[in-house]
């Protein structure tokens, strides 16, 4: 056996456990980059089987090889031009016939193919018995059977992928009955035409009686050859109509039922779900169940996190030392005194210098800051792991859907929106579970107006400033703003792009897979690789963006180490940047302080108190608010401008390593600035015609 | 007689059968990928007469589909 290096695909519709099946093939070593030039995700693994060194590459989840979807663009792309050694395509044993329809498309296309029967293990507790052999002989490829769950056939599936690098001869022969004439015609053409065209000329000929738009553009070039097929195509569709594509679809799908009807066997049907359907799909109780659900997981999420909400309920139920002891001991803070300790064992052992304070504020402060978010993030990904492995993901989007789409937005976009409520940094993570990029993208935009629970701690403390009329109304004011400029905003960008004539119609159709309990293997695998991309990525930019704020607020303008902050160079930029806030009803000698707590409140929006605090050298923020002269007008104005402008750091270091692109990142961050100055001084002048 | 209608039009927990499509393109497309192409089955989970429909289909799973995807489905339903 001589080794070599095998480029391997692997390719499978939605929901047939493709990406559970790369995780436990690739174990540890996954390669994340992106396809030439697209936001999508590129995942890679390099393994060493047998002497054979294997690269194999997951291939976006498609349906079917149209040219519509980027994905499709990007599977086809890559399975017809970079020509992998071998194609792995999932089959889903739950539902054999229908997630077959990729695979016979792709035996059209390659002769190096391994089937591989996923979800194995349940299917006999399904009562669905296949026979490989069977599939193995109708399709002349490997069929290995596999579990990712219980890691069994891995070994066969790798076993075949060698055997079928070595394949070769015809690629499969469907019969597409009185459509054959017309394939066979375009076929001799094509070949005797002896063009560069290095698709599978049956495949091609099947492609361009459908219309394929790429196919077509190949052939284009080729003048009367091209007239030609048009010619024959046009018979074609005298004689079925403009129904060509779904009759090939048809034939494909009689053809797998000839081949399943001896080789798959069920003893057993299972239909025990009508009551689940009934609850989910009614009107109004589908957005009501999916609403609170989504909420529960939230809650439960903050409460593990920092205690709230539940320190709230147990008060009011009389349990005041339990609220007392989650205050105190909630994972927060627990994490909190641990670097406290810490810093204080570094202080103390490297003596209270330059090098130690660098080390303890830049350094320290910014893991800290990564730490305090992971808890978040991971609990975030647990229950959405959960969810989606479960089948619950597409049930809650379709409850919620045409309450979404009102906005110009779909289902899917619920669950980010929803956990933003709590933090911005996973609300941007799990925007990957929306499958329409577009979509994905103007969520990116989105998500980050939603007031999470920091923003929600200034909202509090600035309340608490203002004693009278304007102090109870400046929280629902910011949550009612942002909710407005979200829809808006969604809105807007949906006009433009209908204007545009892109995407208008936000449509719906969602395969809902079968329920079931979630496996916790399959939740944590979730949970961690997308948890693993942020500590990496994210990580090294909040350290150095950290760091860049300590030199900022530690060094004077001509670089000398400044004693206190108010001669640092941020102190300068900030004095340069007040007139910014005169709109605000903001002026004075101390006006500066605000904006330096507003640049604080970049990186992190608690740091816009301590920051206000620790400067002015003042106890509370109402005195520092009285110090600098601000009229309640202007706070209730400044408390929306603190809830609308670019959250934290850490959330535009997750759009950027979400997107790939700088670009988007900061568009993003020039939106939110914009919409949040403008509408707060709309709220200043409203404010101070009433007050 | 068996009626032909579109698939939005069918009532909830009846059976219907695909008899063709309004167009051919996009989102129809996928569909047929899907296992709805004619001559499928298609059994109405769910239709309230707004918002999206859920079919279960005969090859597989079940289905959410929005409404103006069903109105595309010409369907036949049997007495």
């Amino acid at each position: 056996m001589s080794a070599r290096r095998l480029t391997v695909a692997l390719i499978g519709q939605p929901n047939v456990g493709k990406s559970t099946l790369f995780n436990v093939l690739a174990k540890q070593h996954v390669i994340v980059t992106n396809w030439p030039g697209k936001t999508v995700e590129r995942y890679e693994a390099h393994l060493k089987y047998r002497g054979h060194e294997i690269v194999l590459v997951d291939l976006p989840g498609i349906y079917g090889f149209s040219y519509l979807t980027l994905e499709e663009r990007i599977s086809r792309d890559f399975i017809v031009n970079d020509n992998p050694d071998v194609v792995v395509v999932l089959v889903d044993s739950l539902s054999p016939e229908r997630t077959m329809y990729l695979a016979i498309e792709l035996l059209e296309i390659k002769r190096n193919l391994v089937i591989a029967v996923t979800k194995i293990d349940e299917a006999h507790s399904k009562g669905i018995h296949i026979n490989f052999e069977l599939l193995e002989r109708a399709f002349r490829v490997p069929v290995v059977p596999v579990s990712a769950v219980k890691k069994s056939g891995l070994d066969r599936l790798l076993d075949a992928i060698i055997k079928a690098s070595r394949l070769s001869g015809d690629q499969l022969v469907v019969d597409y009955g009185e459509l054959n004439a017309f394939i066979d015609e375009i076929v001799a053409n094509l070949s005797r035409a002896r063009t560069d065209f290095k698709y599978p000329l049956r495949w091609a000929a099947i492609k361009f009686l459908e219309g394929d738009p790429e196919v077509e553009e190949r052939l284009k070039s080729s003048g009367e050859l091209y007239e030609f097929l048009v010619s024959i195509r046009a018979e074609a569709k005298k004689r079925f109509g403009d129904n060509i594509p779904s009759l090939i679809a048809k034939r494909r799908f009689e053809y797998i039922d000839s081949v399943a009807r001896s080789a798959i066997v069920r003893t057993r049907i299972t239909r025990d779900r009508a009551l689940l359907t009934k609850v989910f799909y009614n009107p109004y109780v589908a957005p009501l169940v999916s609403i609170s659900l989504l909420l529960f997981v939230f809650m439960l999420v903050f409460a593990i996190n920092t205690g709230f909400p539940l320190t709230v309920t147990l008060e009011s139920l009389g349990y005041t030392s339990a609220a007392e002891w989650l205050r105190e001991n909630n994972l927060n803070n627990l994490i909190g005194r641990c670097v406290e300790l810490l810093k204080g064992a570094v202080l103390e052992h490297l003596g209270n210098t330059l090098a130690s304070k660098f080390l303890v504020e830049a350094i320290l402060g910014g893991v800290t800051m990564l730490l305090l978010f992971l808890p978040l993030i991971f609990i975030a990904m647990v229950a959405l792991g959960a969810l989606d492995d479960s089948g619950m993901v597409p049930r809650v989007a379709v409850g919620v859907h045409t309450l979404l789409q009102k906005v110009g937005l779909s289902g899917h976009s619920m669950f980010p929106l929803v956990m933003s409520l709590g933090c911005n940094v996973p609300g941007v993570l799990i925007t990957r579970a929306v499958p329409s990029a577009v979509e994905r993208v103007r969520l990116m935009l989105l998500v980050p107006f939603i007031p999470c629970q920091a923003r929600l701690v200034v909202l509090l403390a600035i309340a608490a400033t203002v004693a009278s009329f304007p102090g109870a109304l400046i929280i629902p004011l910011a949550y009612i703003s942002s909710l407005s400029v979200v829809a808006t905003i969604s809105l807007i960008i949906n006009l433009l792009s209908r204007y545009r004539g892109e995407s208008a119609e936000v449509e719906l159709l969602l395969e809902l897979p079968p329920l079931h309990r979630p496996i916790p293997k399959v939740i944590w695998w979730f949970a961690w690789s997308n948890i693993k991309h942020f500590i990496f990525k994210a990580g090294t930019v909040i350290l150095l963006a950290n760091v860049i704020a300590w030199l900022l607020t530690n060094l004077s303008p001509n670089l000398a180490v400044v004693s206190t902050p108010n001669s640092s160079i941020a102190a300068y930029i900030s004095q340069w940047l007040t007139p910014v806030l005169r709109p605000l009803g903001v002026e004075g000698p101390s006006a500066w302080v605000l904006v330096f707590a507003l640049l604080m409140g970049f990186i992190a929006k608690e740091l816009f108190i301590s920051s206000l605090i620790m400067i002015s050298g003042l106890n509370t923020l109402g005195e520092v608010f009285t110090a600098i002269g601000l009229s309640p007008a202007s706070i209730v104005a400044i408390s929306v401008l603190v809830t609308l402008y670019v959250p934290c750091l850490a959330t535009l270091v997750a759009i950027y390593s979400e997107s790939r692109s700088l670009k988007v990142a900061l568009e993003v961050a020039l939106i939110m600035l914009t919409v949040a100055y403008i509408v707060s001084v709309v709220i200043y002048y409203i404010f101070s015609a009433l007050l | 007689m068996p009626i032909v209608t579109s698939l939005d039009s069918v009532k909830e927990g009846a059976k219907a059968i695909v008899r063709g499509f309004r167009d051919e393109h996009g989102w129809v497309r996928r569909l047929n990928y899907m296992g709805i192409i004619p001559g499928t089955q298609i059994e109405v989970l769910v239709n309230r007469g707004s918002g999206p429909l859920v079919l279960r289909v005969e090859r597989g799973t079940e289905v959410c589909i929005g409404r103006g995807l069903a109105r595309k489905i010409i369907v036949e339903v049997p007495d």
